[in-house]
C-alpha cells in the first residue's frame, strides 16, 4: 500500500463518534509511525537481517568531503532514520555506487578507537566502517576513490519521511495480544477523546495561559 | 580451466563466514580481529612456512633482527646450492663496547673473539663442529654470528602472517578450521551461546587436528623416497 492509502484506511477505520469524525492527518501519520517503529522493531527482534525488506534506499550525492581540520568522512543522513539497538541502526546498508562485495561495515565510536589503537584489524582491513549517530554517518577507512563516486544508502524511515505515493511495507506481525497493524494504531488513536462526547461535570482542570498567570 | 585460488584474504574469509551463518555485518570487525589471532597462532604452533629473507651481518657480526620475526628457525649460509644452517651457541658472548658512540668489540672481554672447537684432529673424536655459530639475543632483539662479518647470510624465522603492506592471504586448507575458531569465540560476546561454547571447542580442536594431519603427514613419494634413503647402494655384478 502507498502511504496515503494507509492513512485512509486508518481514518476509515476510525470509529464516528462525531459529526466531523476529523483527525489532522498528522495526527494519524503519527500514529502510524509509532506504532510502525514499534513493528520494525519487533522484526528486528526476531532476526535484524529481516530489516532489509523495509528499507528505502537514498543515494548520497558525490563527492563526499573530508572535514578539512579533522580529515573525517562524514555526510548528512540522507533521511531520518528509526533508531535501532544495533550498531547499523536504521542504516541498514551502505554499498558502492555499483554493485560490489561487501565494502562498508558498521561500528560504533569505541570500537573505531580500538582499532585505530594498534589492533591487527586496521592493518588487514581494506573495507569501510561506518559509524551512525542521529543526525550524521562517519566513515572510518574511507577511500578517496569511493568518497568521489559517493554511495547508496538503505535506510529505515519514519512513516512521515514517506511521501504520499511512497509504498510503505508493514511487517505482518502482532503483538502479544494479537493485536495487527490497524487494531494497534486505532489503540493509540483510541485515547483522543472525541470532541462531542465532552463531559461536562469531569473535574476541572486549572488551564495555564502562555503568559503562565 | 584452472579451479579456484589456493589462497583466500583473511576479509573474504570472514565474510565468506558471515555469509555461512547467516550473520549481520554487525559485529564483522570483531570476527576479523578474531581471525588475525588465528592466522598468527597457526604460524607460530602449527604451520611449517617460514619467511627467508636476506639479510646483513655488521662488521661486527651482528644481525639486527627483523621486526616480524617471533621465533627463529635457521641462520643459514650457501653452500652447494644448499643452505648450510649455522648452529647455535647460546654462550656465545653477546655483548658490545661503546668507545664514544661507535660500537666496538672488546677483545679482552671476550667480545667478538671466534668460538674455539675443541678438534682433535685424530679418530674417536665425539661430536661435530661447524663452521658458522649464532646466539639470539631476543631482549635486544640481535643474532650474533661467528665464523662470518660484513657478509649476508639468510634468515628463516616465523612471522604473524600478517602484511603489513599487502593483502592478507590464508590458505584455503585454514577456512574451515577457522570458521570453527569463530564459532566458539562468538560464544564470548553473544550470551545465548555460553553453553555452546564446549561443544564448539571441541569442534574447532578437531579442525586444528585435521590440519595438523595434512601438514605433517608424508605423501606416498615422500613415504617411498624416505624408505629408499635407509637403503645402502651395492655394486653392480
Amino acid at each position: 500500500m502507498i502511504k496515503k492509502e494507509i492513512r485512509s484506511l486508518i481514518f476509515n477505520e476510525l470509529p464516528k463518534l462525531d459529526k466531523t469524525n476529523k483527525y489532522h492527518p498528522r495526527v494519524i501519520d503519527a500514529a502510524i509511525e509509532k506504532v510502525l517503529a514499534e513493528m520494525y522493531n519487533d522484526v528486528f527482534k526476531t532476526s535484524p537481517l529481516g530489516l532489509q525488506r523495509f528499507t528505502k534506499t537514498y543515494t548520497v550525492t558525490p563527492p563526499i568531503f573530508a572535514d578539512a581540520t579533522t580529515g573525517l568522512y562524514t555526510i548528512t543522513l540522507p533521511a531520518a532514520i528509526i533508531p535501532f539497538p544495533d550498531k547499523a541502526s536504521g542504516v541498514r546498508r551502505i554499498s558502492t555506487y555499483a554493485q560490489g562485495g561487501l565494502t562498508f561495515f558498521p561500528m560504533d565510536a569505541r570500537e573505531v578507537d580500538f582499532v585505530m589503537s594498534g589492533s591487527n584489524v586496521n592493518t588487514v582491513t581494506a573495507k569501510i566502517g561506518y559509524i551512525v549517530s542521529q543526525t550524521q554517518i562517519e566513515f572510518y577507512n574511507m577511500t578517496a576513490a569511493i568518497a568521489t563516486v559517493g554511495v547508496r544508502t538503505d535506510l529505515v524511515i519514519p512513516f512521515s519521511v514517506y511521501i504520499d505515493t511512497d509504498t510503505v511495507h508493514v511487517p505482518e506481525v502482532t503483538d502479544q495480544q494479537g493485536n495487527t497493524f490497524i487494531d494497534r494504531v486505532l489503540k493509540v488513536l483510541g485515547v483522543i477523546p472525541p470532541v462531542d462526547l465532552m463531559d461536562d461535570n469531569r473535574d476541572e482542570v486549572q488551564k495555564q495561559s502562555n503568559s503562565g498567570q | 580451466m584452472a579451479d579456484t585460488s589456493a589462497l583466500v584474504s583473511i576479509e573474504n574469509a570472514v565474510t565468506d563466514y558471515l555469509l555461512g551463518y547467516k550473520k549481520t555485518t554487525e559485529d564483522y570487525v570483531i570476527y576479523l580481529k578474531h581471525a588475525c589471532t588465528l592466522l598468527t597462532d597457526f604460524m607460530i604452533h602449527d604451520s611449517q612456512e617460514a619467511r627467508s629473507e636476506k639479510i646483513a651481518v655488521s662488521a661486527l657480526g651482528i644481525i639486527e633482527m627483523p621486526t616480524d620475526l617471533i621465533r627463529l628457525k635457521d641462520v643459514c649460509v650457501a653452500w652447494n646450492g644448499e643452505w648450510w644452517t649455522m648452529t647455535e651457541r647460546p654462550n656465545m658472548v653477546n655483548t658490545t663496547t661503546f668507545t664514544g658512540l661507535v660500537e666496538g668489540h672488546d677483545t679482552d672481554f671476550g667480545e667478538g673473539v671466534a668460538i674455539h672447537d675443541g678438534i682433535t684432529g685424530t679418530f674417536g673424536s665425539k661430536g661435530a663442529v661447524n663452521d658458522y655459530y649464532y646466539a639470539v639475543d631476543m631482549k635486544q632483539r640481535r643474532i650474533f654470528i661467528d665464523g662470518l662479518v660484513s657478509d649476508t647470510v639468510l634468515l628463516r624465522y616465523v612471522s604473524s602472517g600478517i602484511s603489513a603492506t599487502e593483502t592478507t592471504y590464508i590458505p584455503i586448507l585454514l577456512v574451515p578450521m577457522l570458521e570453527s575458531y569463530l564459532l566458539e569465540k562468538e560464544t564470548y560476546w553473544i550470551p545465548e551461546l555460553v553453553r555452546e561454547r564446549p561443544m564448539r571447542k571441541k569442534s574447532f580442536t578437531n579442525e586444528r587436528l585435521k590440519v595438523r594431519n595434512v601438514i605433517n603427514s608424508l605423501t606416498a613419494s615422500q613415504w617411498r623416497d624416505l624408505f629408499w634413503g635407509s637403503m645402502s647402494q651395492s655394486p653392480k655384478r
